[in-house]
């Protein structure tokens, strides 16, 4: 084995996946620890972003290869001003090779998606929307602290469609305390009526340094495992499958970017706090936007190439379908069983994970203990 | 050099705080062998276990010159005693090398188990007792309840009693005078040496200090001497006496107490209750030494964390230097890994010992539940001493099963009677006697098992007589008791360290609890996962350990892996200190949350 260490090396891979990180919203919501300027900014600091990050552009666009996805992501790209807004995705349009069928991505928070940045949005060739709704009930959305309305948005949705962006996704978030399985249920519902393609339903996470955790809110997992059951067949009821732990869609509806991320595509992230791979490493930029205008080094995540391509494996057991071992050979050029062969089968025998000889994925269990696999794969 | 005549050789004994220590600060600065510059409270406790939990472990001997009324200069041998029960061995060494003691009683207290049981070995070793009433200057004094005390139940008159505030000062001039008049000189019988060993310290610097009572003859540095018991004749490098320090003198003549540091290396090589002659004309017979003290408590010691292991026992090898009394042996537990079984004299000895080792490498240790020596009478007639679990022999085999009893002499005030009556009942014993101490004090005389009382019955007793309850005890003999191994199984395997050898009537409740305890400490499991209590095979407590029924995080996107990476890092560092047994990893706290003494 320890001739194999020393041996073995990954090769690095020119992104085929973009990312950029939008670092403004209008004020923060109680759950989150996304990195975003809540209020301290305005118009001309949006553009020293702007100048930023399209410079990066350029200094990137030629190393990748065409890419298959693009995310702009945040944060909330729609509280950019127009202009800005317009300068940002022509500037991805320009700088970057999309493929024919390139999948674009842009996150939307409901309030701040105006019809102008939708046309805008539909002229430049973004295909998907997602749009952040968290909960359909007022009390879920005081909670959680959550910003905004959600008025207009059905009308928003046929606009959307009508600007020839096909793809909705609508962003969910339940396991909220004093939430029960029938407002969960209501959620759902409500969300399935405007017939998205993909909804995202995460489960409310109480992170370190947010308002949430200042507030000692804790997540109550007494209903966890009966909700979890309820999406997932609530969700199937119209056509939307789970494909990852938290994601589900119709069999076209499936995020490819994110999907191929999961499964070891390398990356470039631009932005702050955006994080980039490559195949061998991970770097993530400054959760900062002054330190990374002023040009502050990123954080670079680096282990052993053995290590890594284990990650690479184990991070491909969020997906329903995990891997094929032919893809996953391709991609590393190391067979999943002689990486960590032992412990797969030990997964095996705990019920967690599903092994063939041209599959490894994890049971419908594995899913609900994705930790559990985490612990024993890296 | 003072002749016989104006040499006194005295200890002081009383119960626990009732003031030894303070009085001997006193006596020290009256005679000026300590300055007032250098001087701090209870200055003889020179362990800062001593000086922190303001109890004496060791006895301290020290010499005074002390100018009395009538103008001569006197030699005052003192040595300071502990008052705790399981120290009682220490004072009954030191009684050897007197001819007097100083009985202090607190004035607010009144006489206590102690006291009692501190006249009792000062009498049976003929010595001289001056009783004093100690803390006469607080306001909770009573003295005419004491003097009646000292009359009733120590047959001691009134008039003899002196009254002194070791805090104060007051009546400590008189206690002086009193020890010159009141305790007889040394009276040497013989020219030839005999010296006994009443204790030995081992000091890093100096080596073997031997503490000694020169009771006939001389013994001067650079002599051959003869340890009598071994035969072992080695060469005397120095003798002196404490002041308090060490002061070497030229020689030590008959009737003085000092120390003797000699070519010994080895502690061991030096018995505690020996006699040390001349290797020329050596005398023809030892002193009366010694009875040999042994463990009656054992529990196994681990380090926490296994890294510890030769810390643990480079400190056990340093303790046992100064501690005869504590013997320990390499012991190993599936569970716990490498660690030693130790034998303590008692709870607080046991308390003691762990509290030194731990400090000194600050290091975190697990005892397992401490055992007494069981005598197993197997059914092939033969009968096995054992005092750990491990080693039961099989319940088919054994006959009968005999555990240890005490006597137990309880002094309280006797509105807590009744109280003390249910309790020994609770803990299987029963009441032998009652006797008056003075109107409101009741003596207690009680038969039970030694068990009980390394478990719990010494906080209980002070809980039902608010405190004011005390306890001495001795070993008592045998009796048969149904005993059982308790054994405790996670999943199904057997965890060595939590089993425990109990009384039948115990094994349910003490099986509930640990079930429960450990229900609560072992996180959440995939699976179900059974904790259950068995004797011999037979299942008496069971509980599940929760159940996790999902883990996972919910969002995982591409800089969060590195995030997520780094959390599992932390988790598997953590796993490290867990011990895995039959598949459900046990945290060290699950160790300690069983394993904490109380019962509750
Ligand atoms: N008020 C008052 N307090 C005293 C007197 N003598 C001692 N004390 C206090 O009683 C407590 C116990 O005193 P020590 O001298 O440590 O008692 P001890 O008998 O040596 O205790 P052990 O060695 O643990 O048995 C301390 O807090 C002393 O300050 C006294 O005459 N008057
Ligand atoms: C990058 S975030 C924000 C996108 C956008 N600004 C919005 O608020 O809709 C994307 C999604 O992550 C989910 N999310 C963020 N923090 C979360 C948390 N602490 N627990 C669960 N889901 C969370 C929310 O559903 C959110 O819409
Ligand atoms: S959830 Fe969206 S809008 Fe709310 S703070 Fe996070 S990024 Fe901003
Ligand atoms: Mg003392």
């Amino acid at each position: 084995m320890e001739g194999v260490q020393t041996a073995f090396s990954l090769k690095r891979r020119a992104p085929t996946a973009l990312y950029v990180h939008v670092p403004f919203c209008n004020g923060k919501c109680d759950y989150c620890a996304f990195y975003s300027e809540g209020c301290d900014w305005d118009d001309e600091l949006q553009d020293m972003y702007l100048d930023s990050v399209l410079a990066e552009m350029t200094r990137h666009g030629k190393s990748c290869e065409t890419l298959d996805s693009v995310f702009v992501g945040g944060g909330t790209p729609t509280v950019l001003h127009d202009l800005a807004f317009q300068r940002l995705l022509q500037g991805i349009r320009e700088r970057f090779d999309l493929s024919p069928q390139c999948e674009w991505t842009v996150e939307c928070n409901p309030e701040s998606l105006t019809e102008a940045k939708i046309d805008m949005m539909g002229e430049i060739g973004v295909t998907r929307a997602s749009l952040g709704i968290q909960s359909f009930n007022q009390s879920c959305r005081k909670m959680l602290g959550r910003r905004g309305t959600l008025d207009g948005l059905e009308h928003k949705i046929r606009v959307l469609r009508h600007a020839g962006i096909s793809h909705v996704n609508l962003d969910l978030i339940w396991n909220v305390p004093t939430q029960t399985l029938q407002m969960l249920e209501q959620d759902l519902n409500r969300a399935l009526d405007f017939e998205p393609d993909h909804i995202s339903a995460y489960a409310l996470t109480v992170e370190e340094g947010t308002r949430l955790a200042e507030r000692q809110i804790e997540a109550d997992d007494d209903t966890f495992v009966e909700a979890w059951d309820l999406i997932e067949a609530t969700l199937a009821t119209r056509g939307l499958h789970r494909y990852e732990i938290s994601n589900f869609a119709t069999a076209r509806g499936r995020c490819r970017h994110n999907d191929s991320i999961w499964h070891g595509a390398a990356y470039l992230g631009l932005g702050p706090a955006a994080t980039s791979f490559d195949g061998v490493d991970r770097w993530t930029q400054p959760a900062n936007l002054r330190q990374w205008i002023g040009g502050q080094d990123p954080e670079i995540d680096r282990i052993p190439p053995l290590d890594r391509a284990a990650e690479i494996l184990a991070f491909g057991l969020r997906t329903v379908e995990g891997w094929n071992l032919v893809e996953f050979r391709n991609l590393t050029e190391v067979d999943p069983i002689q990486l960590r062969g032992q412990q797969l089968q030990k997964l095996q025998k705990a019920g967690l994970v599903e092994l063939d000889k041209t599959t490894c994925k994890p049971t419908p269990q594995g899913l609900l203990f994705n930790d559990s696999i985490m612990i024993e794969l890296i | 050099m003072n002749g016989l005549d104006k040499i006194r050789n005295f200890c002081i004994v009383a119960h626990v705080d009732h003031g030894k220590s303070t009085l001997a600060d006193r006596f020290l600065l009256h005679t000026k062998t300590i300055e007032e510059r250098v001087f701090r409270d209870q200055v003889l406790d020179a362990m800062d276990l001593e000086q922190e939990r303001g109890i004496t472990i060791k006895s301290h001997p020290v010499r005074m010159q002390y100018d009395a009324d009538n103008g001569e200069t006197y030699q005052f041998n003192l040595i300071d005693t502990p008052g705790h029960v399981d120290f009682s061995y220490e004072v009954s060494r030191s009684l050897a090398a007197c001819e007097g003691a100083i009985l202090l009683v607190d004035a607010a207290q009144g006489v206590q188990a102690q006291t009692m049981a501190n006249v009792n070995l000062a009498i049976n070793q003929g010595l001289e007792i001056i009783p004093v009433i100690n803390k006469v200057d607080l306001p909770a004094a009573n003295v005419p309840l004491c003097l009646e005390q000292f009359e009733e139940i120590l047959a001691i008159p009134a008039e003899e009693v002196l009254k002194v505030s070791a805090k104060t000062g007051d009546g400590v001039k008189e206690l002086l005078e009193a020890v010159i008049h009141r305790v007889p000189p040394p009276k040497p019988e013989s020219k030839i040496l005999q010296a006994l060993v009443f204790d030995s310290i081992y000091d890093v610097y100096r080596g073997v200090v031997t503490y000694a009572r020169v009771v006939n003859g001389t013994i001067k540095a650079g002599e051959q001497i003869r340890l009598f018991s071994t035969e072992l004749d080695t060469e005397v490098k120095e003798v002196g006496f404490f002041s308090p320090t060490m002061k070497p003198v030229e020689q030590l003549n008959a009737g003085e107490v000092g120390y003797v540091i000699t070519a010994i290396k080895t502690p061991s090589d030096i018995n505690v209750g020996d006699t040390i002659t001349h290797a020329q004309n050596p005398c023809k017979e030892a002193l009366p030494g010694f009875q040999k003290i042994s463990p009656m408590v054992f529990s196994g010691v681990y380090p926490i964390d296994t890294a510890d292991y030769e810390a643990l026992k480079a400190n056990i090898a340093k303790l046992r230097l100064n501690d005869s009394a504590f013997v320990a042996q390499p012991e190993s537990s599936v569970a716990l890994g490498a660690g030693f079984r130790c034998g303590f004299l008692g709870l607080l000895h046991m308390d003691v010992v762990q509290e030194r080792l731990s400090r000194e490498y600050n290091m975190d240790l697990i005892l397992t539940y401490p055992s007494v020596i069981y005598h197993v009478y197997l059914k092939n007639g033969k009968m096995q001493e054992i005092d750990n679990p491990l080693y039961m022999p099989d319940p088919s085999t054994i006959d009968h099963i005999e555990e240890p009893m005490i006597k137990a002499q309880i002094i309280s005030p006797s509105t807590y009677m009744g109280n003390i009556m249910n309790l020994v009942l609770e803990k299987r014993g029963i009441c032998l006697k009652t006797e008056n101490v003075d109107k409101q004090h009741v003596l207690i005389t009680a038969r039970m098992p030694l068990h009980e009382i390394v478990i719990d019955f010494y906080d209980k007793l002070k809980t039902c007589t608010r405190g004011y309850g005390s306890m001495d005890y001795e070993p008592d003999g045998y009796q048969t008791a149904p005993t059982v191994k308790l054994e405790i199984l996670v999943n199904g395997e057997p965890v060595d360290a939590f089993a425990s050898i109990c009384h039948a009537d115990r094994a349910v409740a003490r099986a509930r609890m640990i079930c429960e305890r450990l229900k609560d400490a072992i996180p959440p499991q995939m699976f179900k996962v059974a904790i259950q209590g068995a004797i011999g095979g037979r299942i008496i407590a069971r509980e599940d350990v929760r159940q996790l029924r999902k883990n996972v995080l919910a969002k995982c996107y591409g800089g969060d892996i590195s995030r997520k990476r780094k959390l599992l890092d932390k988790q598997r560092e953590g796993k490290k200190r867990m011990k895995e047994v039959g598949n459900v990893n046990i945290p060290q706290e699950a160790f300690v949350a069983v394993l904490r003494s109380n019962e509750e």
